[in-house]
């Protein structure tokens, strides 16, 4: 069943267009993760998807509905944004920011089934213990799982992950994965993943959407889009592609040397 | 109906001339104490059924006799009709201005009341400083007056904010008059005093100051040249005080032909503009001095700051010797006719060659201010030193 | 569901609510004991019963003579005005800090105090004499006030309400509203220069049963609405702007909505007392280290700490020289800024 059906998506900045005729589907309970070079419009996409960016063109659908038509509510509680990176952050608790999550379902008050919600997602996750300390003293891989968090509790149907991984080490990027893995298996939930690791989406994402200059350049599982020759013609990047116990790795060789 | 209404009103204002509940009902009709009124608040005092005080009755008699039985009106500098009804017994003086003006008209111990400022004028005010303080005038403390009970209550015509003192009495529920009176301004200052002295059955005392300073307000007037020195007035070096500030009126009215004429207010002025001016002589005013500081030396700094002006050794001023420092406490006063001299001496000697304004200054202090002050030996009033 | 770390957890949760709520019971408990005390000081020689027996019968009745009209009119209305501006200033403070997330934001930073200053400048300056001018001052001041706060709001249309469009802008009404009320004071007559001065500087005199109503409605209306946007602010503080639209919030509209509620609420105390400088941004920040920056308790915090300080400082300034009266601001910056200060040292973690 077709989740997200985006359908000639065109979005600038300023007149510097970032997104080109960006047609994709995507289905229900499944990992997509959109790769691609820096500026390939990974993160406007996503933010499209969210409203958090209005399109100049084009439309996306959730479950039939053009998001255009949905209240600013109804999106909260539909797609969850988990954003790339934590700029300044104003001190609050762990427990506080997750709350924020809340958002859509509050009235003025929180009632107790808000918070039960909250500390539900804290112990999914397993960062209840940390509930109590200031969200700006915990490590990057802690922070960003908060930040799952806080997209979790507005129970959305759509998660969108930007970058999850990145500052990460191996450790945490692992973990980081498992959870998206765990909870979209779990609830049954769609995930779109703008991702630099090749290899992590390869081995995480039922498909992969490559893009290349506000295009889409490829779509598909990885066995179609991780080609050696997609690769080169996107990154510039001379790679070989290895499987290993059923999963592609990407082995980066040398940069093409017919770039400028 | 309206028939009714009316025969309503006179049958209320009868009941009040028969017998007055209140000293206010006296005036009810007439706007006077006639002698059939006296003589009934008397007679029901003595027969123990007056609701007037004794008191009262004797301010009612008071007016009888002296006020012919009317209550006294003036129009006050904030250009309100004041009208009282009673003698004036409790002032309180908001500003040390009306404290010496209550001084020259010799009402004294009527003040019951005097600011901070006041307080701290110990030798100008040796007895009145003892008084109980209200606090600033820009700001009194309503309580510390209403303590004090007074009939009346003095202060600048601009200060303090009606909603800080009109607007709290009638919240109060009292009867103080406020009478707005500067007593700093020479352009005012003869009215405010005659006003005062009518208030409180001063004429006399009133019309001698008046008197004594027409004297001096017309020997000045009489002896302006013909051909003028020009004159800048400051308080600072470059911040000019132009119309419409005293230092301006007075070096005019010394017959001065002051260089910032046309300009109104106080403002900076750029150093190479004075030199264009080129005034023959520089009055500055100054904070430092004044009867309670024997100590010339923050008026000295004042003049050395105007003498040292970059750029001003090439104003005349400068060059002949001719700048000159001023208190405020000697201009901006009641003492005003003296700054007057002080300034049309400086301005041109040789006119006033026979008038020498320390001698008129203590005049003014031996016979309006009646303190034991030899002007000779204490106070800094100008600089240089007269 | 038994879990022993997630009940511990829990109960911690609740103790870090409860402290908070401790803290406004107790805010609430002190302003009352301030105004007790504060009620039975002054000039006028009152004992400290009679004062609770004249407040307890006027509660019911007029005053009727000098004591009790001293107590009913004169005292009351003062304790009441220095608490109700002192929490308007403070919830103002609060929520421009959390809208433009900055923490030197004030309703002043939008230039508001310097607008409500030339306002009052011009009025005082223009109007003949000091009794025709009353109502003319403040309305004027309030109308005036409110300019850059329109002013930020046709750039917001054209630029975007972000926090620094929106304080540049606030930072440079505030220069060009100093800079008229220099020129026109130059203009002026030296009396009303002295006048306008005495504006600015700022002090609750005027305080009475009559202009506390207003100033009461205008605080109870405009703390419900920011109450009411508390969560939004939340989401804004901890989110940024692209997620807090992720989360269901319209950033730009928000901080424009609490902006005007700020603003208004600002106008209207200060139209009646003058710029009363500090409380708006001390007060929030002194809540903020005691009991963190969550909103829906910070603003009520900081409404009545507010309140409380302005109340003791200015019970302060008419009593410690007495008769003297002290600028309120003055005390407000001698008292407010040490215990700022002494906060900031002693706080064990980063606040803001």
């Amino acid at each position: 069943m077709v989740k997200i059906r985006i359908r000639g998506l065109e979005f600038s900045y300023n007149s510097i267009p970032a997104l080109k005729d960006v047609t994709i589907d995507i289905h229900e309970s499944e990992i997509v993760a959109i790769v691609g070079p820096n500026g390939s419009g990974k993160s406007t996409l996503l933010k499209c998807i969210d409203r958090i960016l209005k399109p100049q063109k084009g439309g996306i659908l959730i479950n039939g509905k053009d998001v255009k038509d949905f209240s600013q509510i109804e999106i909260a509680r539909t797609v969850g944004y988990v954003p790339q990176s934590v700029k300044q952050f104003f001190p609050a608790t762990v427990f506080e920011v997750v709350l924020m999550g809340r958002r859509p379902y509050l009235g003025w008050r929180c009632s107790k089934r808000d918070i039960e919600k909250v500390f539900e997602v804290l112990k999914i996750l397993n960062i209840e213990n940390i509930a109590m300390r200031d969200f700006n003293e915990l490590s990057g891989g802690q922070q960003q799982k908060v930040l799952i968090a806080r997209a979790l509790v507005q129970e959305p149907e759509i998660l969108l992950l930007d970058e999850p991984t990145a500052n990460l080490d191996i450790k945490h990027q692992l973990e980081v994965m498992e959870i998206v893995k765990r909870i979209v298996r779990m609830n049954g939930i769609t995930a779109i993943i703008a991702i630099h690791d090749l290899n992590l989406a390869s081995k995480y994402a039922d498909r992969i959407v490559m893009m290349k200059d506000g295009k889409v350049f490829a779509i598909g599982t990885p066995e179609e889009v991780l080609t050696s020759a997609n690769i080169e013609s996107v990154y510039d990047v001379k790679v070989k592609i290895i499987r290993f116990n059923g999963k592609l790795y990407v082995i980066p060789l040398t940069l093409n040397q017919s770039s400028d | 109906m309206r028939k009714v209404f009316i025969a309503l009103i006179l049958l209320i204002s009868c009941i009040g001339v028969v017998s007055a509940n209140d000293y206010m009902d006296l005036f009810k009709g007439d706007n006077r104490i006639t002698e059939k009124e006296l003589a009934n608040i008397i007679t029901d005092y003595m027969l123990g059924n007056s609701t007037l005080s004794l008191n009262e009755i004797r301010d009612a008699s008071y007016v009888y006799i002296h006020w012919n039985g009317e209550p006294k009106s003036i129009v006050d500098s904030a250009n309100r009709t004041i009208t009282i009804y009673k003698p004036i017994k409790r002032i309180v003086a908001l500003h040390s201005d009306a404290v010496e003006a209550l001084v020259i008209v010799g009402a004294e111990d009527k003040v019951v009341g005097v600011s901070k400022y006041t307080k701290e004028s110990k030798r100008q005010f040796p007895e009145l400083s003892k008084l109980p303080s209200i606090g600033s005038c820009f700001d009194p403390d309503i309580e510390a007056i209403v303590s004090l009970n007074p009939d009346v209550v003095i202060s600048y015509v601009r200060w303090p904010d009606p909603s800080k003192l009109e607007e709290k009495f009638k919240l109060l529920g009292l009867n103080i008059t406020v009478i707005r009176f500067d007593f700093y301004k020479g352009s005012t200052m003869k009215e405010e005093i005659k006003k005062l002295g009518y208030l409180l059955d001063k004429e006399e005392n009133a019309s001698r100051y008046i008197k004594w300073f027409e004297k001096y307000e017309n020997l000045v007037k009489s002896r302006i040249p013909e051909k003028k020195v020009k004159v800048y007035t400051c308080s600072k070096p470059l911040r000019a005080f132009g119309e419409g500030s005293g230092l301006y009126d007075l070096s005019v009215a010394a017959g001065g032909d002051n260089v910032l004429k046309g300009r109104k207010g106080y403002f900076d002025v750029d150093p190479e503009q004075v030199i264009v001016w080129a005034p023959d002589v520089i009055l500055r005013w100054s904070y430092a001095g004044g009867y309670e500081t024997d100590d010339i030396s923050g008026m000295k700094t004042d003049y050395e700051e105007i003498v040292n002006q970059p750029g001003f050794e090439n104003v005349p001023a400068v060059k002949n010797g001719r700048v000159y420092v001023i208190s405020a406490d000697l201009a901006t006063a009641p003492s005003f006719p003296v700054a007057l001299v002080t300034v049309a001496k400086w301005l041109y000697p040789e006119v006033y060659s026979d008038i020498n304004p320390k001698e008129v200054f203590q005049e003014y202090i031996d016979n309006f201010l009646h303190i034991n002050y030899n002007v000779s030996k204490h106070g800094s009033f100008v600089y240089p030193k007269w | 569901m038994m879990d022993p770390a997630l009940l511990q957890v829990k109960e911690e949760y609740e103790k870090y609510i409860g402290r908070k709520i401790l803290f406004i019971i107790f805010t609430s408990v002190l302003i009352v004991i301030i105004a007790g005390i504060s009620a039975t000081l002054g000039s006028y020689p009152i004992s400290v019963s009679e004062v609770y027996s004249i407040i307890l019968k006027c509660l019911v009745s007029h005053p009727e003579n000098t004591k009790e009209a001293i107590v009913w009119n004169l005292r009351m209305p003062r304790i009441l005005l220095a608490i109700i501006a002192g929490a308007g200033l403070a919830s103002s403070g609060a929520m421009t800090q959390g809208i433009l997330r900055n923490p030197l934001a004030t309703p002043y930073t939008l230039g508001i105090s310097s607008a409500a200053g030339l306002g009052a400048a011009i009025a005082i300056i223009l109007s003949k004499g000091i009794f025709a001018g009353k109502y003319v001052v403040i309305g004027n001041a309030f109308l005036f006030s409110l300019i850059p706060t329109f002013v930020i709001l046709a750039l917001a249309r054209v630029r975007g309400a972000t926090p620094e469009t929106m304080i540049l802008a606030g930072i440079a009404m505030m220069y060009i509203f100093s800079a008229v009320t220099t020129i026109l004071m130059y203009f002026a007559e030296a009396e009303a220069v002295k006048s306008a001065y005495f504006w600015m500087v700022g002090d609750l005199g005027k305080a009475s049963w009559e202009i506390n109503p207003p100033v009461l409605a205008s605080f109870l209306i405009c703390f419900i609405l920011l109450m009411w946007k508390t969560w939004d602010v939340n989401v804004m503080m901890t989110a940024g702007d692209e997620v807090a639209k992720s989360l269901g919030v319209n950033p730009e509209r928000e901080r424009i909505f609490v902006m005007l509620v700020s603003a208004f609420l600002t106008a209207s105390i200060i139209s009646f007392t003058g710029t009363i400088g500090f409380i708006c941004l001390v007060a929030p920040h002194i809540c903020r280290m005691i009991i963190g920056g969550d909103y829906r308790y910070l603003l009520p915090a900081s409404a009545l700490f507010g309140g409380a300080l302005l109340l003791t400082c200015d019970t302060i300034a008419r009593t410690i020289l007495a008769p003297v009266i002290l600028p309120v601001g003055v005390i407000t910056n001698c008292l407010g800024g040490p215990m700022f200060l002494y906060l900031l040292i002693k706080r064990k973690k980063e606040y803001w």
